[in-house]
């Protein structure tokens, strides 16, 4: 479902206009990713965990060419489903 | 920073930021989550601007092992709900890592390529350009180093492994250790006049390091004298000339700076005069040996005075203990060193 459908869908549901539901969706997407800017970790219950993860450096290889490439740190956010979640698809 | 939130307060700040109820963001972000459920059970996948992709993926079943009763198991095949973040979401988190990028790594090796030229092949006058290049497989490859290269995935760590796949992958990389190799194994390839040099080389060179290694030992046997150990007595006789142990001089100095100025020439200008076979000092001390006390294995952070002072309580008879051990060096006492411990019986000092 891509996101104008999940944003139509969504609109119904909660009975928004379409374009209130884009700028609410917007918003919490912002403060979403401003949440895990500063490392903090997000619980839905019911759904998941947003995280963010630290990823150390390290050296990569491009396999046909041989070349050696250092990889440098960067955080990397993540999402874990809730045990709920994986069970219902299970 | 680091702090964890929940449902609630990601509404309270919804409701905030897009200036609308609580209750109503609440409702809203209630009904977010639900929906990406229902999107991924009805088509499993959910994409969502700026934040990123939900998706199901299909996992084969796999074998495993209980690990308490050790019995397998299989784990069915089923599906799994994955994350993958959208770019702008990435970028942002990522941001004060965002200066680094990947660098290329260039190591020492030279590439097939370049190692044709002549600086290929740089220090080592006796390798031929021709040698460097094709002889890969044939020597053995990494003789001296080197540890290389990492699976991603797996380690994120910089530990770096010697892996035997990469490392033959990287066999054509490793030209310049194999000029250094060569230099030990010369290639019968090369040409008959770089051979010989590098032969007449390395002959010099070992010449040379048994010369040094000669010169050193010797060093260390000249100061004893028939190769006897250093100290007999402690008295300054003639026999013992050769070896007066430090503590014998020590005591010689203390008993000459013990006098006044004027007295100290005269005893001096009267030693000088006197045959050396006369002098002996007032504390001189004297034994002879009488068979052995024990023997004592030498241990770590033993020196011959503390051993000395173990059995005799003097530290300064340790010079018997040289001797009665025929030691050519009493600087060198090694550990597990079975030491004879001599019975010592004072005799009386003929001079005083």
């Amino acid at each position: 479902m891509n996101n104008r459908e999940f944003i139509s869908k969504l609109a119904q549901k909660s009975a928004m206009s379409i374009e209130e539901a884009t700028v609410n969706v917007e918003q919490l997407v912002n403060i979403i990713t401003e949440r895990l800017k500063d490392n903090d970790q997000i619980t839905v219950s019911g759904f998941g965990v947003f995280d963010v993860k630290m990823r150390k450096e390290r050296i990569s290889v491009n396999p046909k060419s041989g070349q050696r490439m250092l990889v440098p740190p960067k955080i990397v956010p993540s999402f874990r489903p809730s045990a709920k979640l994986k069970d219902k698809f299970k | 920073m680091d702090a964890k939130l929940n449902h609630s307060d990601l509404s309270a700040l919804l409701a905030k930021h897009a200036d609308i109820s609580v209750a109503k963001s609440e409702l809203f972000s209630k009904t977010f989550f639900e929906l990406i459920i229902e999107g991924l059970e009805q088509e499993g996948i959910v994409k969502i601007n700026g934040l990123g992709t939900f998706k199901m993926i299909d996992v084969a079943s796999r074998s495993s092992v209980n690990v308490n009763t050790g019995e397998k198991f299989e784990i069915k095949g089923h599906k799994k709900l994955t994350f993958i973040p959208a770019d702008t979401l990435k970028d942002k988190v990522n941001k004060p890592f965002a200066i680094f990028e990947p660098v290329e790594i260039i190591d020492e090796y030279t590439d097939d390529a370049e190692c044709n030229d002549d600086e290929c092949a740089s220090d080592d006058v006796y390798i031929n350009e021709a040698e460097s290049t094709n002889s890969v497989t044939d020597s053995n490859i990494i003789e001296n180093e080197q540890p290389v290269v990492i699976s991603p995935e797996q380690q994120n760590d910089i530990t770096t492994e010697s892996l035997p796949d990469t490392i033959s992958q990287q066999e054509n990389k490793t030209e310049n250790l194999q000029s250094e190799a060569q230099e030990k194994a010369p290639h019968s390839e090369g040409s008959r006049k770089n051979h010989k040099y590098a032969i007449i080389s390395l002959l010099t060179l070992a010449v040379l390091l048994l010369c040094g290694a000669i010169y050193y030992s010797n060093k260390n046997t000249f100061p004893v004298s028939d190769g006897k150990p250093t100290a007999d007595k402690l008295s300054v006789d003639t026999q013992q000339q050769s070896g007066e142990s430090s503590d014998t001089v020590n005591n010689q100095q203390q008993v000459i700076e013990d006098e006044p100025e004027s007295y100290k020439f005269k005893l001096i200008d009267q030693l000088a005069q006197q045959p050396l076979s006369v002098i002996t000092l007032k504390d001189t001390l004297l034994y002879s040996a009488d068979g052995q006390i024990t023997t004592h294995r030498v241990g770590a952070d033993e020196t011959l005075t503390k051993i000395s002072h173990i059995y005799y309580n003097d530290k300064r008879l340790w010079p018997y203990i040289v001797k009665y051990n025929n030691m050519s060096d009493h600087n060198r006492l090694a550990i597990g060193m079975e030491l004879i411990i001599p019975k010592l019986k004072p005799v009386d000092n003929p001079q005083r």
